[in-house]
């Protein structure tokens, strides 16, 4: 346990200069289009006040009031921009935190494939480190629009601001609402799958560190497989048809026994390659 | 132990800020509504729920309210599936637990038909441009779960547009299957509703169809069927209405009258009979509102008259051929204009806007003699900043029963 | 004592190991010798668990090899395996760190004995300083056995000498060494005993000094033989 502790505090050192560059990114766009697109709202306020209309295009301000979730819905382009570079980095972090040990002058998988502990904590370290990564990630959009909340405050008079309810903010983009939905059992599920997700693509990495030349034949085909046999048969159940055979808790219930299936499947083949298949 | 702090405080910090979302995001929720009662009985709202938008800067939500308190519709997750709103109800959910098996599948609730015998299921399978379609019957003896499925193809005379079953009943030993069809009509894409009666005994067998036919002035002009809800045993009339537009009769600023007429179409008999008077109107002016209920042997009628706030509600019971008429004037009950209304189980309900504090009035009234039995007032929980904006985002839809 | 029985291993059609087997004492140099592809550094790496064999065993004192043997077998591949943003101090440390038979004077010693500075970037180092920080993190594991891998390959002339000073001295006493190199003549004076690498099997296996003494032959005499016949 302490040494796959220490691997995992590792891997999370390694990373942090990405990470904060990416959480810093997230800041300083979300932060900077919020001042933007609020200073925005209040100019054309100020021409609503002065000549009783308006020439830029804003929704609603026929009120006199702009809101914190409005801003931040007239620049929501560039909060999803941000929220894609996170996401699409970690994305890319899955298969480079196995392939950089590999690349390169120093073949960092050889020491770790010789630490007298066992093989799983290389496995289970680097998926702790991108789970605790993605929920730094998350803790800290929560963090900023919270904080953007102060700015906005600041920014605007008063008078002119107008209410705005935490599930505004949420969903005043696209991405939020998916990302941080406002059930926790929404979320539990979401998180739940990615994780799998996550376990899947670890497996077909050393899936293909084990068979080199076929190997990457069989990665993918072993994340297609896994990828289908949990799509299909939710198409198959008729989950997302009006009606069907089965009742929703009776589908549920399966598809639950089938994910949980792959992810057993995915981190026993995981575990196996690294003890006896991985080559260096 | 102190070099691990990176490790650490990342993890802490994810953790904490996730659960603190979480937690402050389930405080700061969109503003809940309430119904208080200002006179009558509170139990005659009880069986009620308020379909209402909420629409502020961002976004259009739902809101359901009963007299417990308001539920908004949440954002649509995984795990929710598109299905029709009478499966909410405690009618289905009695269904769903008494014959889990017999229910699978059967999602259209005017195909089916309850009573204390027995459960039917008639669904049509129809593709267009067939010259034909399929019923296909399911029965299910209450009380020895025994169960019969019978499939029947119908030809047709035309080419198949889209097929319904509206209405399913058991008169005796007939089974009948009321079945809408549409039928293209030549000039473009318009349809016209035509309606058979097939009839069949309690094993599946097919006896005879009866075609319906409205003696409708405008034959390319369709009679509507009026939808029953959640009822139990059996009904002898199926209760329909026509619009048809008046060439003849139209307004010195061209806009034209229309004339309803409301009509049974008896299963025992096979007879059509008109209800009440045609009446000439002139649908498209606001505030102007034109239903029919059809529920135990009563055929209601409830029209509102766009200059006079007011509403009049016709009450015909089938058996007897009585006719009652009721009118309701707005302003005597506190409300300004009809939002909606709703006739069931031997009360009216109405949703009544106030216009001078934006909250909505909700008033029961039975359905006899028109007295007012309870009055309910919609409007923002206390403590609610800003309520006058707040009732204004509100904007009532629908009155449902829980049957 | 490290056995090596019957290893096979195949890639793909090319069988690389043909059933090679051979055993390395405690206490005593052997170095295993081939061309070049003939598989030697495949062998280090099958025992070390880095590579899986097709078929063979390999037993360390009697036991298959698994973690629990990292403590007692050490290996010093011709590259770096630690990541290079580190330092050489964090190497040491992380070395500290995961293994419990770390000896941390001898690494200090050695440090000094090859002149390494802590404070450097492990990214950093040329190919002479890798091959010697190598050689730190090896042999400072209070290991039974060592197994080297081209451990002069590309080194310069200085190094290569106090890289085989360390042979002579205490840090390689009483264990078992298995190395595989070109330079055999330069190392021939260091090897307890030649294992003959050639087409996938063990050829010639015997003790150098014995060889030297009965048949009056050198390594390399031994060598052309085999090779060459």
């Amino acid at each position: 346990m302490n040494r796959y502790l220490k691997l995992v505090h590792m891997e999370i050192h390694r990373f942090r200069y990405i990470l904060a560059a990416l959480l810093g990114l997230v800041a300083v766009v979300q932060w900077g289009a919020l001042v933007w697109s609020a200073r925005r709202m209040d100019a054309a306020l100020d021409e609503v006040e002065k000549f009783g209309r308006y020439t830029m295009y804003i929704n609603e301000l026929s009120d006199r009031k702009i809101s914190y979730a409005e801003a931040i819905y007239n620049a929501q382009q560039l909060y999803i921009l941000s929220v894609l570079a996170v996401i699409g980095t970690l994305c890319a972090y899955l298969l480079f935190v196995w392939y950089r040990d590999w690349l390169g002058r120093s073949t960092f998988i050889y020491r770790l494939l010789m630490l007298p502990s066992a093989r799983s904590s290389i496995y289970l370290s680097k998926l702790t480190a991108i789970v605790v990564f993605i929920i730094a990630s998350l803790a800290f959009q929560a963090l900023s629009l919270a904080i953007g909340g102060v700015i906005f405050e600041v920014l605007i008079r008063g008078d002119r601001q107008g209410e705005s309810y935490f599930v505004d903010i949420v969903n005043a983009t696209l991405v939020l609402q998916y990302l941080m939905p406002l059930r926790l059992g929404d979320f539990a599920l979401n998180y739940g799958l990615g994780i799998v997700a996550v376990l899947v693509v670890f497996t077909g990495i050393l899936i293909e560190r084990s068979y080199r030349w076929t190997g990457i034949a069989y990665a993918v085909g072993y994340v297609l497989i896994c990828a289908a046999a949990i799509v299909i048969p939710i198409n198959v159940m008729g989950m997302y048809r009006t009606s069907s055979y089965l009742y929703t808790a009776e589908i549920v219930g399966i598809e639950l026994a089938i994910i949980l299936f792959v992810a057993a499947v995915s981190i026993w083949l995981g575990f196996r390659l690294l003890r006896r298949k991985i080559s260096v | 132990m102190k070099r691990y702090w990176l490790s650490i405080v990342l993890a802490l910090f994810g953790v904490c800020g996730i659960a603190g979302y979480y937690v402050f995001g389930a405080s700061d929720e969109l503003p809940a509504f309430k119904l208080t009662t200002i006179s009558g009985d509170p139990k005659e709202a009880e069986p009620l729920q308020i379909t209402a938008q909420y629409e502020n800067r961002i976004k259009l939500k739902y809101l359901y309210l009963t007299t417990k308190g308001s539920r908004y519709q949440p954002d649509e997750g995984l795990l929710d599936r598109p299905r029709p709103s009478w499966m909410d109800y405690p009618f289905y959910r009695k269904l769903l637990k008494d014959h889990r098996g017999f229910m699978r599948k059967k999602t259209v609730d005017s195909s089916l038909y309850v009573d204390e015998k027995r459960l039917v299921y008639a669904d049509v399978r129809s593709e267009t441009d067939r010259a034909d379609y399929t019923i296909i019957l399911d029965i299910l003896d209450r009380a020895s779960e025994e169960t019969l499925h019978k499939e029947g193809t119908m030809p047709l005379p035309e080419l198949n547009n889209w097929t319904i079953v509206s209405d399913v009943q058991v008169r005796g030993e007939d089974l009948h299957v009321l079945v809408q069809k549409s039928v293209k009509l030549r000039t473009g894409n318009e349809v016209r509703y035509e309606y058979v009666d097939h009839v069949f005994d309690l094993t599946g067998k097919h006896k005879r169809d009866m075609k319906l036919d409205f003696g409708l002035e405008t034959p390319n002009n369709s009679t509507y069927f009026i939808y029953r809800n959640g009822e139990v045993g059996s009904s002898e009339f199926a209760g329909f209405w026509s619009q048809e537009q008046q060439q003849s009769e139209a307004d010195f600023d061209g806009t034209p009258y229309w004339t309803y007429r409301a009509y049974t179409y008896s299963y025992d008999t096979g007879r059509i009979t008109q209800v009440g008077d045609a009446r000439l109107e002139k649908p498209n002016t606001p505030g102007y509102m034109y239903e029919n209920w059809l529920e135990a042997g009563v055929f209601y009628t409830a029209r509102s008259d766009h200059a006079k706030h007011s509403l009049e509600v016709e009450r015909h019971e089938l058996g007897t051929k009585r006719k009652h008429a009721l009118t309701i004037e707005y302003d005597t009950l506190g409300g300004k204009e009809l939002q909606s209304i709703r006739i069931t189980a031997g009360r009216i309900y109405l949703l009544l806007s106030i216009p001078e504090s934006e909250e909505e009035l909700l008033v029961a009234l039975d359905v006899s003699n028109g007295k007012v039995l309870y009055k309910g007032k919609i409007s923002a929980e206390d403590g609610t900043e800003n309520v006058m904006d707040v009732n204004q985002d509100l904007r009532p839809v629908r009155i449902d029963y829980n049957y | 004592m490290i056995e090596v029985i019957e290893a096979r291993k195949r890639y793909w059609r090319r069988s690389i190991l043909q059933g090679a087997s051979f055993t390395v004492e405690k206490g005593t140099v052997t170095c295993l010798i081939g061309l070049n592809g003939a598989g030697k550094s495949t062998l280090l790496k099958a025992i070390m668990g880095l590579t899986p064999l097709t078929s063979g065993r390999i037993l360390v004192d009697g036991e298959p090899i698994g973690p629990a043997m990292y403590e007692r077998v050490s290996f010093i591949p011709d590259h770096l395996t630690l990541p290079p943003s580190m330092k050489l101090w964090e190497g040491l440390r992380f070395m500290a760190e995961f293994y419990a038979n770390w000896n941390a004077e001898k690494a200090a010693e050695l440090m000094t004995f090859f002149r390494l500075s802590a404070s450097d970037r492990i990214g950093n180092l040329s190919k002479g300083t890798a091959a010697k920080f190598n050689l730190v993190t090896g042999l400072a594991l209070d290991t039974e056995y060592v197994l080297m891998d081209e451990p002069f390959s590309g080194i310069d002339m200085f190094s290569r000498e106090m890289i085989a000073d360390v042979f002579a001295s205490d840090l390689i006493e009483g264990r078992g060494v298995l190395l595989t190199t070109h330079e055999i003549g330069e190392m021939e004076h260091l090897i307890d005993k030649a294992v003959l690498l050639s087409d996938g099997v063990v050829v010639r296996e015997f003790n150098c000094e014995a060889m030297r003494v009965a048949e009056g032959k050198s390594v390399v005499d031994v060598m052309r033989e085999a090779y060459r016949a």
